[in-house]
């Protein structure tokens, strides 16, 4: 494969909350069009470690580059998020707007696009995740998945190089998981970087370029899917499998 | 069933289900959700006049008093009929320019009125002189308007040797008049004015200390320092500049100094100012915000400008009573605020938006719904609390209420008027709120 820049690069990140040390020096090099999936037991870093790459955490010592643009403290953030789609565990959409409303917002005030062009955007990313007929809908009115979707499409109009997922399944029922892995499938496909936080080894083994796993906030095993899934080379690796896959 | 939503079916309210929904902890089947709101204040209105006119007949006259009724004519001139049954009013000082509608209204020893002439239409033309002119009878319509020479013109007319007689200016068809006349009116009127006035103020007060609440406690003050401090420098020069007594290193050091560490300490400034603002003003008795705001703040700042910035009456009043439920407001704004989960401000924030932008466009709009109750809640206390004003002489209602007492010795009279006033004022104000509450309300929420 041939190398290409990096997008994403972080280098012996450190995140403390309080007491807690919750990244204890992590690297890690993302590159165009990868999408790395990321697994790990709860309270080893795996979300934290994406907050630190869009911002939302400040990291406490270490760096972060997104896009050739370092991270630190007084850059102006929102230029680097607005390239940096977000997708969260709780879907986390606006209650007081529609669907359409949800997506169009970001674009009219952060793009400013005219909110014609916005609608148009929106309604045909609608078309892409599978709820055109959703758009006037009130995030209260739809299933977990579809709202699911809607984040997504909020997070995909403001047209991002990177999309991070923290862990964007993990609050649906059953049923409605596979609808928003195959929006995500067809993300992978279209050769959007994506770092995913997620335990769904369907979509790790059909998507993932790379995966990784994390413990104790320190990155433990880094290697393709099925060979980290058949062949784990780490005890902890093994032993977090053994549960994870029963 | 599709009856059991439709307003005024009698019907619903004998369904067993809608029924046992409708009844309230006394057992009682009354669909109240089904009494539009003017029928409650019809019936307590109602009531409330049935009762009165059974008892005293001095409640007109209080409520009368209390509204600063009419509010359709001005009294210009008034005096006594002489012994020989004639009367005669002249006009001081001059009136303005312009076009009048006259009467003249006789009221006898009582008070009561008994009889009142034909409207006269005259015109003040401009740079009339103040002078006497010939006495007009007030007999008959004319039908032009009369052309007066004098700004001070004098009215003849006949009546009952010793009875009152008041020379009216009747703009009962000029609605700009009335309203203008409204807006100076006291009792009721100032009441609502001042509550209006002061609870918009308040609003705005709120809510940036209320944003400034939830500002970070304790911000990293070395992000931006170097420009801070450059920015406090130029503050220093413009400051030297314009003050020249600060040219001497007795004043400009510490000056320099002062203006430093403000400018180190700008980004802990809004959660510090606001939080002694809320406890100080939240912990004073809203009775002494006022009184120093008219005995103390207005007149000293009326000595120290030559009287130029001059707060007494409404000013003084409409500020301290917003300064002092600005405090309130600001920690409902805050509530709110951080009933809204964080969630909404990382996704506002992870699509690019600025704090500010997440706060206008996301945050905002939702704990606005979330506050409007408790907001309601206060604009009702705060109208109630405008009574206070009344301790630095505004002729609010219960000011004018007691001024009606002291005139006529009949308390009960006074003060059940003032009440049904206060009564009728804050039962629309929580109606409108809870019909915006409705408006606002998201669908399947």
């Amino acid at each position: 494969m041939a190398r290409t820049r990096p997008v994403i690069v972080l280098e012996n990140v450190h995140k403390r909350f309080g007491k807690v040390h919750a990244l204890r020096g992590v690297s890690l090099q993302v590159e165009l069009g990868e999408v790395v999936v990321v697994i790990g037991p709860s309270g080893s870093g795996k979300s934290t470690m994406l907050r630190c790459i869009n911002h939302l955490e400040a990291i406490d010592s270490g760096r972060v580059e997104v896009d050739g643009i370092s991270l630190d403290r007084a850059q102006n953030i929102n230029k680097v998020r607005a390239e940096v789609g977000m997708v969260f565990q709780l879907f986390n959409l606006f209650p007081h707007l529609t669907a359409l409303q949800n997506i169009t917002l970001a674009q009219r005030v952060v793009r400013r696009r005219s909110p014609t062009q916005a609608a148009t955007i929106a309604r045909d990313l609608l078309v892409k995740v599978g709820i055109p007929e959703k758009a006037d809908s009130y995030p209260s009115q739809l299933s977990g998945g579809q709202q699911q979707r809607v984040a997504i499409a909020r997070a995909l109009a403001m047209q991002p190089k990177i999309m991070l997922f923290d862990e964007p399944t993990s609050a649906l029922d059953p049923e409605m998981i596979k609808e928003v892995l195959d929006v995500m499938l067809d993300l992978a496909k279209e050769g959007m970087t994506m770092v995913v936080v997620s335990h769904e080894m369907g979509f790790a083994k059909a998507a993932a370029s790379r995966m990784i796993f994390m413990d104790e906030g320190q990155i433990v095993e880094e290697a393709a899917a099925d060979q980290l899934y058949n062949n784990p080379q780490h005890e902890r690796t093994k032993l977090f499998l053994s549960k994870v896959l029963h | 069933m599709t009856t059991e939503n439709s307003p005024g079916s009698s019907l619903s309210a004998l369904t067993p289900d809608a029924s046992a929904r409708r009844r309230g902890r006394l057992g009682l089947a009354i669909p109240w959700e089904n009494l539009p709101w003017w029928g409650i204040i019809t019936l307590l209105v109602g009531v409330f006049v049935g009762y009165s006119a059974l008892t005293s007949t001095r409640y007109v006259d209080a409520l009368t008093f209390l509204l600063d009724l009419p509010w359709d004519r001005d009294a210009m001139s008034k005096g006594q009929a002489a012994q020989d049954g004639t009367w005669s009013l002249t006009v001081t000082p001059g009136m303005a320019p312009g076009g009048y509608t006259l009467f003249a209204e006789v009221f006898d020893k009582t008070g009561e009125s008994v009889a009142r002439t034909p409207t006269m239409n005259v015109v003040v033309p401009q740079g009339a002189p103040e002078r006497e002119g010939t006495p007009l009878p007030m007999t008959g319509e004319t039908a032009t308007a009369i052309q007066l020479q004098t700004s001070t013109p004098t009215f003849t007319g006949r009546a009952p040797a010793g009875s009152q007689v008041v020379l009216y200016d009747d703009y009962a068809g000029n609605v700009l008049r009335i309203l203008r006349h409204m807006a100076a009116a006291n009792g009721v009127l100032l009441t609502v004015r001042t509550t209006l006035i002061a609870f918009a103020g308040a609003l705005l007060l709120g809510l940036l200390f209320g944003l400034m609440r939830v500002s970070q406690r304790s911000p990293d003050l070395t992000i931006h320092a170097g420009r801070r401090l450059l920015i406090g420098i130029g503050v220093i020069v413009v400051l030297l500049a314009a003050w020249p007594g600060s040219r001497s290193l007795a004043i400009a050091a510490p000056m320099a100094a002062g203006v430093e560490a403000l400018m180190f300490l700008l980004p802990a400034m809004p959660y510090t100012l606001s939080t002694l603002y809320v406890e100080i003003v939240r912990g004073v008795p809203m009775l002494v915000v006022i009184l120093y705001m008219g005995f103390a703040v207005t007149p000293a700042l009326r000595a120290a400008t030559g009287e130029v910035l001059d707060l007494r009456g409404l000013p003084a009043a409409v500020i301290g009573l917003s300064f002092g439920y600005g405090a309130y407001l600001a920690e409902v704004y805050r509530a709110g605020i951080q009933s809204i989960p964080k969630g909404q401000m990382e996704a506002a924030r992870s699509l690019g938006m600025s704090y500010i932008q997440a706060m206008r466009y996301v945050v905002l709009p939702q704990a606005i719904r979330v506050v409007l109750p408790p907001l309601g809640n206060d604009f009702v206390s705060m109208l109630k609390d405008s009574s206070l004003i009344s301790v630095i002489a505004l002729p609010e209602v219960l000011q004018q209420g007691r001024l009606w007492i002291s005139r006529n010795f009949r308390a009960f009279e006074g003060f059940n008027s003032v009440m049904l006033l206060y009564l009728v004022m804050t039962l629309l104000l929580s109606l409108l709120v809870r019909s915006i509450e409705r408006k606002t309300a998201l669908p399947g929420r």
